[in-house]
């Protein structure tokens, strides 16, 4: 039995066939559904199967017996059930198998294959394709066993390393930087000037950070009106945006000026009257809204676009010097799943051999006791005891030794070199060859 | 080799451990290592803290007789105020910086000879300890204020000049530094003020005058305005952050002078 994992990841291939070949959940369930009948009536690409598919990949992970006809099948199934003929997506495909089909899983839930190194969506995402393929019935014991090992990975990944903190957006970008000024976010007032996607989402990451007291500035007060009413603020009219600073602690600004919006002078008259208490301005907007020169006011830390992506790229540089910690953890649990699933064929196989060994000696034991006619019980034993111990002591070593080897690297090459070696998926050739 | 001796130098190994694993904690942004000399500092402090103990019992007099010994009091002094703000808030990042003085401070007493010493004079041991004691717990609290002071110069300068490298990460918050600055030389320039208090009183039994003018007490009252004024900027003219922070740094420079002054120039106050 073999661990499948195939896919393509935004790594791989452009968004033109990552769509074509991404499923929707209804389809989802369909597609997993006939795999899980296949499942049932042991023929068919895969004996469990599981799918992940998301903006940036479609990956199938299953168990099959032989890896070459798997991957063709599967390949072939896809094609089917999306519409589209492989040689258009099979040059975009990775296929990984067992130990590094554990990995890829693993590094996929712990965010390191993904494009922001570090993201907690893609977690969510390996859960909910685990409860679909669980509810359509096409996981068994294998692939259950993987994927919560991997949900597990990804969750020691981010507590065990800092792989997914620090901001990587820019609104939390600014309310990082506001922790670096002001500690306790709690005794904070904001500002917010103007409007849009990214302010409200900077206000909302603020508000969740403790910042209590929010005023709302806008040229069109009905605007202004609507932000506040969201986040609980009050609203003050646009002349007076000289005043609003000297009590806001932290300014958003996204306005669509063309000419800035806060001046030097205003800026240091509010100072003085906030007694050069620190003053954090997030500058949103393009054209930027704060004259660049409050930057060199004492005690007022003016931070535009690109600073804030500047922020992020720091951050996300950060993330992916934690990468290494959490290969670490990945080999770690890699290991533990490995040394489990080479334990599943091992103990089958080794009943197998012992059986196919049995059936052996008996006949032969009953041939050779038929040839020898009537014995006395005691040579009757003594024959039936030597048959017994020469399959033993023949059989001691190699099961032994199988138990061992199958622990190790690529311990499943020899649980397969047993299974051909002595046939033992083959029903009814032993006959053939004991009719002497 | 005396026991306190083998005492200090394990003592100055514990503390050269620690400085290096605050260091490359900080280069290479590991918090683990912080901790691990969290534990080295712990201990080293311990064994100082028994090793100042043998020194004071044995040789009947308080540890600051000798201007090298009197480093082993003020980076004892150091590290305890040191370990005791880890203990109300686990902020590690400043080890790199103040356990080198510790270090340096441990390092001269271990090696200094032993000083030879005219016997003390009945009650004068009392008076001394007192005024000793609180004279090194002001330099300690403002050697932690000047590390807190310059943390927050730190932070400012890159936040200012938008650097947001591993540094910004580790260096706490301006709010942070400037708030435990000001509690600091808050208790310093109390325990100078007590210091200065206990030394007149001193002053008038040893020498006959309550305030015998000498560079280090010159030096001493000096400190002691640039302090008070400290409190001045921040309240009355708000000069808080950076520029406060700049007067903690010249008030610690001041301080030096002050604890060093008997060396440089002779004066009573020569050790």
């Amino acid at each position: 039995m073999n661990i499948l994992a195939i896919g393509l990841n935004h790594k791989t291939a452009s968004v033109e066939v990552r769509e074509r070949l991404a499923f929707a959940d209804s389809r989802l369930r369909q597609a997993l559904s006939a795999l899980a009948e296949c499942r049932a009536g042991q023929d068919g690409p895969a004996l469990e199967a599981a799918i992940l598919s998301t903006c940036n990949r479609t990956e199938i992970y299953a168990l099959t017996k032989d890896v070459a006809k798997g991957h063709d099948s599967l390949v072939h199934f896809l094609s089917e059930r999306q519409g589209l003929p492989p040689a258009e997506f099979e040059s975009h495909l990775y296929t990984h198998v067992n130990e590094e089909a554990a990995c890829h899983l693993f590094g996929v839930a712990a965010g390191i294959d993904s494009m922001i190194v570090g993201e907690n969506e893609i977690l969510g995402q390996v859960r909910q394709a685990y409860a679909i393929a669980s509810a359509s019935k096409a996981v068994g014991p294998v692939l259950a066993r993987l994927f919560r090992k991997s949900i597990t990975v990804g969750k020691r990944a981010r507590t065990e390393t800092s792989i997914g903190r620090d901001a990587i957006s820019v609104s939390y970008a600014a309310v990082e930087l506001a922790k670096k000024i002001f500690e306790d976010l709690d005794c904070c007032r904001a500002l917010v000037v103007g409007a849009g996607e990214t302010s409200e989402l900077t206000l909302k990451n603020l508000i969740q950070s403790g910042v209590s007291e929010i005023s709302v500035i806008n040229r069109t007060r009905r605007k202004a009106e609507a932000i506040a009413q969201k986040c609980g603020g009050r609203v003050l009219d646009f002349e007076r945006i000289g005043q609003a600073l000297c009590s806001a602690d932290i300014v958003v600004t996204s306005t669509a000026a063309p000419h800035p919006v806060v001046c030097p002078e205003a800026v240091k008259k509010a100072m003085v009257s906030r007694q050069h208490r620190p003053l954090l301005l997030v500058d949103i907007a393009v054209p930027r809204d704060v004259d660049p020169e409050v930057s060199r006011i004492d005690n007022v830390y003016l931070y535009d676009i690109d600073d804030l992506e500047k922020v992020v790229e720091s951050n996300l540089e950060r993330r992916r010097r934690e990468i290494p910690k959490v290969r670490a953890i990945i080999q770690e649990e890699q290991a533990d799943f490995m040394a489990w699933f080479n334990a599943l064929d091992v103990l089958p196989t080794i009943a197998h051999l012992r059986g196919r060994a049995e059936e052996i000696r008996l006949a032969e034991l009953e041939k050779a006791l038929r040839t020898l006619g009537p014995l006395p019980e005691r040579q009757r034993s003594a024959i039936t005891a030597l048959s017994l111990r020469i399959v033993n002591k023949l059989l001691h070593l190699p099961t032994v030794n199988l138990k061992e080897r199958a622990n190790g690297h690529q311990g499943h090459l020899y649980t397969a070199a047993i299974r051909d070696l002595f046939a033992l998926d083959d029903e009814g050739s032993q006959d053939e060859e004991t009719s002497t | 080799m005396t026991v306190e001796k083998a005492f200090l130098i394990i003592v100055c190994l514990a503390y050269a451990g620690a400085t290096l694993s605050y260091a490359l904690a900080l280069i290479y942004d590991r918090a683990r290592w912080e901790q691990w000399a969290l534990r080295v500092l712990a201990v080293g402090f311990g064994l100082h803290t028994i090793a100042l103990g043998i020194g004071a019992t044995t040789g009947g007099h308080p540890p600051f007789r000798s201007v090298l010994e009197s480093f082993g009091l003020y980076a004892w002094a150091v590290v305890a105020i040191y370990l005791i703000l880890q203990w109300r808030k686990r902020q590690q990042v400043w080890g790199v910086l103040l356990i080198p003085f510790a270090l340096a401070g441990v390092a001269a007493s271990a090696f200094a000879p032993a000083p030879s010493l005219p016997p003390m004079l009945e009650g004068e041991s009392l008076r001394l300890s007192t005024h000793g004691a609180t004279a090194f717990l002001a330099y300690g609290l403002f050697t932690l204020a000047f590390g807190s002071a310059v943390l927050h110069l730190a932070q400012q300068a890159l936040l200012k000049g938008k650097r947001f490298g591993t540094l910004y990460h580790r260096l706490p918050s301006l709010s942070a530094t400037d708030e435990l600055c000001r509690v600091l030389v808050g208790l310093g320039l109390l325990f100078l003020t007590a210091a200065l208090i206990t030394g007149s009183l001193w002053a008038e039994k040893a020498w006959g005058s309550p305030w015998p003018w000498d560079a280090k007490l010159a030096l001493a009252l000096l400190t002691w305005i640039i302090f008070v004024g400290y409190f001045f900027a921040r309240n009355v003219a708000h000069w808080r952050g950076r520029r406060s922070s700049w007067i903690v740094v010249t008030g610690f420079v001041f301080i030096l002078a002050t604890y060093l002054s008997g060396q440089v120039v002779g004066t009573i106050h020569s050790f």
